[in-house]
């Protein structure tokens, strides 16, 4: 009932809309002031996991005895750690790591979350069951404490930590998905496709999923943040990346051990975790604003 | 009135789950508070102590004392952890043991005659002592601790300690025992000061190893009370020790009765920041050790005193000598010269820490330094060139994975990189390194270990136990400490010649010979002489680290 009045509703608006659904988009996402600087800082961040190692002053693993856990000063604006490593320089190159582990996660989890989610609500039944209960069991753990389990049997390391995160983030998706794919499976575009003789893939693939991207793209962004926050969580914890990876948990928890003399080498690698993950969550809200169809300006 | 039945159900259902988000709440922080409660009341109530007044409040004090592992057993024989030994020492006297530089005195026995080959042993034991469960202190007692010593059915860690040179034990009379050796043993009154050889009661001894393990009754200054593993080990003080008796102690008291507090509470906090937040706020008394990095935010804090002595807890890089490419001295050697321990101390130890010239720290008995090999790279790539590896090779290094361990790997990494050798890093929690490297029982060929890093101090403060467990070829893994699986023919020799003998000029040369020989073929990369570091709050007095990295409380007081 609601995806037919909703799908309905979408059909209204683009009659009397001459505007394409992504230009009007763009012209949603302008409109919110927070979003645009998310993104630049985003873009920004992009920037420098794909060319950070040529730009930063020093190279990673750059140690000098003889600067330990100096503050930051103009030779080293970030201040150096306890190897006498510049701060400012490891902390532009882990951002490729995080920024990697995340999206590379997320997007894992993303599409196996949807071809589940797919499947579950359009063909129903025991296929259905099967895969929502085992979502269920998933969500019914704390995302951290799942990602934890993971990698304690897998075993620590920056790849597994990947793992680890696709897998929690892959229930979210697939419930997404398949309450999409619940609503839009009876609409008339898609029995209309149904009567043309469609096979079962072209409609799930050419109907039915295009009308759960919004959705999608919003619970991607938001997913990457959280999962760049799991991902330092589990390096913070000894879990994921190992020495001497600049990876953000990891300096904040080598940097932990001088918080009394040496505030420096916790704040920054804090700092930049707090931004990023900030920063994809207001994204995300931006997003969800400009795609959803059911709030208008 | 749907509408209103709607309200109301809404209503409900938001005031159910107020309640239940507050019983979740409040069983968990109830949960949480009370496990916490003991020590920390008892903590605040110490911090406040100099404003409260009477004498009566002190004498109940808990002292907490922060420590970075958790205890291992309660059983000395099958103790290898300093940490676990030296609270067994508090519980339990030995019938010889250290004063507080290391140098023997007797305890629970008077004094010892020996024969010239060091075969056989008539010790004479204090009297007027008893255990602190009531059983009396005597020859019968000493008995059963010497029988589970030499009871190698038992399978306990230390068991080789002892059971290989004991041979018959007998009763002389009351206060007398005697003990014959299958071959002379040089070293036997100071293995029997090593803390695996405190006095258990025989009754606990006849309860089984468990009991021993779990439930320990000692003659010492301190009852144990409980331990719950992960979380606390309480002592309580033992008003009734023979040592604040200046008759049985024959003249002067070992201490003073009046301490000022009633138990101590150890509680493992690995996590080191967290060790000296506890102490900067109160919440503990005593930690140990200090994290290097820790040391001068302490000492600028009135609240906290901080202090430094000389250790003997010597730190090594293990190769693993039966596997390529560490089976070429040329590599070993090249490692040796490739690592800076002046900077290894400055940077990883704070500059707490000397470098180290011997496989034993200067304060163990027959101590010879050699002179460190050079920080020279070059030197370095040239002997890996004369051993076939001139671009370097990949290694890795296993490690229990500790905030210190962390570091000290990191930096041998940098360092190792220097000359070409890429030594990755295989941290692993500790349970599981001891899984990975002890309970294997191959020869070092297949072992997985290739190289390791490990602190070894000689608890015996004799030269035998810094050396033999570490290189000696029964030492090998499941047996002892030998990671390197260095095998010796000449070594061994030396070994046994300081083992046989009670001759002190023998011994002398036997070690001096092996420390050399060993200095030459670098099984290990010697790094450095542990300075040991400790802190008190402001009035805790007198708690002092033994050079092995035990604590010594017995003069410990509590200021009003």
């Amino acid at each position: 009932m609601l995806g037919k009045k909703k799908a309905a509703g979408a059909e209204l608006n683009e009659k009397t809309d001459i505007k394409t659904p992504v230009s009007e988009m763009v012209r949603k996402f302008k409109k919110q002031k927070n979003s645009v600087v998310a993104l630049v800082f985003i873009l920004f961040l992009v920037f420098l996991a794909l060319f950070g190692e040529a730009l930063a002053p020093f190279k990673i693993n750059e140690y000098d005895y003889s600067s330990i856990l100096q503050g930051p000063s103009a030779a080293h604006w970030f201040g150096t750690d306890e190897f006498g490593r510049d701060l400012f320089s490891r902390i532009i190159c882990g951002t490729r790591i995080s920024l990697a582990v995340g999206l590379s996660a997320v997007s894992v989890g993303a599409v196996c979350g949807t071809v589940l989610g797919l499947l579950g609500g359009y063909y129903r039944g025991i296929v259905d069951a099967v895969i929502m209960r085992i979502c269920d069991t998933l969500f019914a753990f704390p995302g951290i404490i799942l990602a934890i389990a993971i990698v304690a049997i897998l075993g620590s390391g920056i790849g597994n930590v990947v793992i680890a995160v696709a897998v929690f983030s892959t229930p979210t998706f697939a419930r997404l998905v398949r309450g999409r794919t619940l609503a839009l499976k009876n609409s008339v575009f898609v029995q209309a496709a149904r009567n043309l003789g469609a096979s079962d893939a072209r409609i799930l693939f050419r109907h039915i999923l295009p009308g759960a991207v919004p959705e999608i793209i919003v619970q991607f962004t938001m997913s990457v943040g959280s999962s760049i926050l799991t991902a330092s969580s589990l390096s913070f914890l000894g879990m994921g990346a190992q020495p001497p990876t600049p990876e953000w948990g990891l300096l904040l928890a080598n940097g932990r051990n001088y918080m009394m003399t040496s505030m420096h080498c916790t704040l920054f690698p804090g700092l930049a975790i707090f931004l990023t993950v900030l920063s994809f969550n207001i994204l995300g809200d931006g997003l969800r604003d400009a795609l959803d169809p059911k709030l208008t300006d | 009135m749907r509408k209103t039945e709607k309200k109301l159900c809404a209503l409900l259902l938001a005031a159910s789950m107020a309640a239940l988000t507050a019983c979740g709440g409040g069983s968990g922080s109830a949960g949480s508070g009370s496990s916490a409660a003991p020590a920390g009341t008892a903590a605040a109530g110490e911090t406040q102590a100099p404003v409260a007044e009477g004498e009566s409040v002190s004498q109940e004090t808990d002292i907490v004392a922060a420590v970075n592992v958790d205890f291992t057993t309660m059983d000395p024989m099958d103790t290898s952890d300093t940490l676990s030994g030296g609270i067994q020492r508090m519980i339990s006297d030995s019938l010889f043991g250290f004063d507080d530089d290391m140098g023997i005195v007797p305890m629970l026995a008077t004094g010892y005659e020996a024969n010239d080959e060091a075969t056989e042993f008539t010790i004479t034991l204090r009297e007027g002592i008893t255990f602190t469960d009531g059983t009396p202190w005597n020859a019968d007692a000493a008995l059963a601790n010497f029988a589970k010593w030499d009871d190698e059915s038992l399978g306990l860690k230390r068991t080789t300690f002892l059971c290989n040179v004991l041979d018959t034990f007998e009763k002389v009379d009351d206060y007398t025992i005697k003990v014959t050796l299958t071959e002379p043993f040089g070293a036997f009154i100071s293995n029997l000061a090593h803390p695996a050889c405190v006095i258990m009661c025989p009754r606990t001894i006849e309860a089984g190893v468990e009991e021993c393990a779990r439930n320990p009754v000692g003659t010492g200054q301190y009852k144990f009370v409980e331990w719950i593993e992960g979380d606390h080990l309480t002592l309580e003080l033992n008003k009734d020790w023979w040592g604040y008796d200046a008759d049985i102690c024959g003249g002067t008291a070992l201490a003073d009765a009046d301490a000022g507090f009633k138990t101590i509470t150890f509680k493992p906090v690995p996590e080191s920041a967290t060790r000296v937040a506890m102490i900067q706020s109160g919440d503990a008394q005593i930690i140990w050790p200090i994290p290097t990095e820790s040391v001068s935010v302490l000492e600028s804090d009135p609240n906290v005193v901080s202090c430094q002595g000389d250790g003997i807890v010597v730190r090594y890089f293990m190769m693993n000598t039966q596997k390529e490419p560490f089976n070429d001295v040329r590599v070993r050697q090249a490692i040796d010269y490739a690592i800076n321990k002046e900077a290894y101390i400055q940077v990883v130890k704070n500059g707490l820490a000397i470098p180290a010239t011997s496989i034993i720290g200067p304060a163990v008995q027959y101590y010879k330094g050699n002179e460190p090999r050079p920080y020279d790279p070059e030197k370095a790539k040239q002997l890996l060139a004369e051993a076939g590896y001139p671009d370097g090779f990949t290694t890795s290094v296993m490690y229990a994975n500790t905030t210190a361990n962390q570091k000290q790997v990191e930096f041998l990494k940098q360092q190792l990189e220097q000359v070409g050798i890429n030594l990755e890093l295989n941290g692993l929690e500790s349970a599981v390194v001891n899984q990975k490297i002890q309970d294997v029982d191959v020869p070092g060929a297949e072992a997985e270990v290739e190289c390791y890093v490990i602190g070894w101090s000689p608890s015996t403060g004799d030269a035998d136990w810094g050396i033999r467990p570490l290189v000696a070829i029964e030492s090998e893994p499941p047996m002892s400490y030998n990671i390197c699986y260095f095998e010796n023919q000449e070594l061994e020799g030396y070994i046994k010649t300081g083992l046989e003998s009670a001759d002190d000029a023998t011994r002398k040369e036997a070690y001096e010979k092996a420390q050399d020989l060993l200095w030459e073929e670098t099984p290990m990369v010697f790094l450095c002489v542990d300075s040991n570091t400790w802190a008190t709050g402001a009035k805790v007095q007198n708690v002092k680290i033994y050079p092995d990295g035990a604590i010594n409380m017995k003069n410990a007081k509590m200021a009003k």
